[in-house]
């Protein structure tokens, strides 16, 4: 468990107390920990937030909190959720309040500017950088798992159905049981890429930096 | 996700096209349950897949582009998809051939097409051993029978020319003309020495006719006048000195021959040594036994 996504405000009880809540294996706990956060990032970014990652931090604190002043948490993830969307309202009301007192902008702006906010993080060799790291990453995967993934890629349309069928085929699983294996390995080769070009400094994979608004949320 | 959220439903959710409600349930459900995060985080990417592919309609499409790739994350994650597909597509052919010949290697089918002709001709190989080692034995068979048919003949013909002998001597006995010779080939005319034998020279008598066989003569005829004939058959036996029986011949009947009568038959030379001999002829009556009636010493010259 990474106790680095700990937000810096979560006292270090806080946090002790949030994950015995979650499990009474500490290991399983920090599993359950990132579990729940990677659904809040998911969330907040399927949702349109502008920071999912400091409102994902935001909802573990205050479950936290709730947890540290006694109260008794039966579902937590669903607890969570309950607390993430009120946390998203917020952010939506904020950001509404920011653009009405700053700027003309409203809602259906908010796209374009992190748009350009991407645009200017990402320098001219991005897509160079990303190539190597790709390829770095899929050199460190074992044989099987580059050959299926680029096998399961390689053609379109029709020839890909075909070509996934015969794949399927010869590793003897039905097409979904493919689909869920290939998905493991993308995933998996996914994450090495954002950390190879994170280390790189190039592309930003986290969206936005926080601002001291969002640290008062 | 649960069963009653389809794949395009959820598409539906990531492009923020269903109402609250259905949104909120969604949300709750992945929320509390492993597999429907996965499947729908999986729904995602291949829904980014396909706007990489080109293959979302227009509407889609544009909703799409409004939604990830003015975030960030939602660019890097198309830009990760980009990079993954561009490299796949920059193999030749599939990187896994896992059926048909099409997607084969020319290595691969090269090698497959070795390793049948090999099995082929191990196979022939070994049929054509086989069939050698089969027909050599057929050979040996057909040898065997060959050698088998022809010792046959052999004694078949040996047989069939000493039972002609015997035939023609009887044949003469009887004066019997002998058949037509099969397939009209004539056989070997044969030989006679006529020796005319007369009654009264008894055994132990001094006087004793030579008969001289030169080479080339097959049968002697014998003639043994008779002083008498009573009986209605003869039979005569042809009797070393000590009278040893040697060879015999029944069922002779007398026959006229000037004033008296005369017992025929043919001997064959090959019975005969150069040695003293006695022709013993017998007759005999009806119901009765066969009784000495004359015999004819004679000694031979070869």
């Amino acid at each position: 468990m990474t106790t680095s996504q700990k937000k810096a405000g979560l006292t270090p009880e806080a946090f002790e107390r949030f994950l015995s809540s979650l499990d009474i294996d500490r290991d399983r706990a920090g599993e359950k920990y990132e579990n729940l956060r990677s659904k809040l990032l998911r969330f907040f970014e399927w949702r349109g937030a502008v920071h999912p990652d400091l409102l994902a931090d935001e909802t573990l604190d205050r479950v936290s909190r709730k947890i540290i002043q006694g109260e008794v948490i039966y579902d937590i993830p669903g607890y969570v959720y309950g607390v993430a969307r009120f946390v998203l309202r917020e952010s939506w009301e904020k950001l509404q309040r920011e653009r009405a007192s700053h700027d003309p902008l409203d809602l259906s702006t908010v796209a374009d500017h992190h748009a350009n906010e991407a645009e200017e993080i990402a320098g001219e060799d991005e897509g160079e950088r990303l190539t190597k790291c790709l390829d770095h990453c899929l050199e460190s995967l074992p044989a099987e798992s580059r050959e299926l993934i680029l096998g399961y890629y390689q053609l379109e349309r029709g020839a890909k159905i075909q070509n996934r069928r015969q794949l399927a085929d010869h590793l003897g699983i039905p097409m979904n049981a493919l689909r869920i294996r290939v998905f493991r390995i993308r995933e998996r080769l996914e994450t090495c890429v954002r950390n190879c070009v994170e280390k790189q400094g190039v592309v930003k994979w986290i969206s936005g930096k926080p601002t001291d608004n969002d640290k008062e949320i | 996700m649960p069963e009653d959220y389809t794949s395009s439903e959820l598409i539906r959710y990531l492009l923020r096209e269903l109402p609250e409600d259905q949104v909120e349930e969604i949300e709750q459900r992945y929320f509390t349950n492993e597999d429907s995060f996965d499947e729908l985080r999986r729904v995602e990417a291949e829904l980014i897949d396909s706007y990489v592919a080109g293959e979302l309609e227009s509407d889609q499409k544009k909703k799409f582009e409004q939604l990830y790739l003015s975030m960030p994350e939602g660019k890097n994650r198309v830009q990760f998809a980009q990079a993954l597909h561009a490299k796949a597509s920059e193999l030749p052919e599939p990187a896994i051939s896992f059926s048909g010949f099409k997607k084969w290697s020319a290595v691969q089918v090269l090698a497959a097409v070795l390793a049948l002709f090999a099995i082929a001709g191990a196979w022939m190989i070994w049929e054509l051993v086989h069939l050698r080692s089969e027909n050599q034995s057929a050979q040996k068979r057909i040898q065997q029978l060959k050698e088998q048919s022809d010792d046959l003949q052999k004694q078949s013909a040996v047989k069939i020319q000493e039972l002609t002998k015997e035939l023609d001597s009887a044949r003469m006995g009887e004066d019997i003309q002998p058949p037509e010779p099969i397939h009209g080939a004539k056989p070997p005319q044969p030989t006679f020495l006529a020796v005319l034998m007369t009654p009264g020279l008894a055994r132990g008598s001094s006087g004793m006719q030579t008969i001289s066989l030169d080479r080339g003569i097959n049968f002697v005829r014998f003639d043994l006048k008779l002083d008498r004939d009573p009986f209605p058959a003869y039979r005569v036996s042809l009797q070393t000195a000590d009278g040893e029986e040697l060879w015999n011949l029944g069922m002779l009947k007398a026959m006229a021959a000037g004033s008296g009568k005369t017992v025929k038959f043919d001997l064959p030379v090959s019975r005969l040594d150069q040695r003293d001999y006695v022709l013993l002829l017998q007759g005999k009556a009806a119901g009765s036994k066969f009784e000495n009636v004359s015999a004819y010493p004679f000694r031979v010259k070869k």
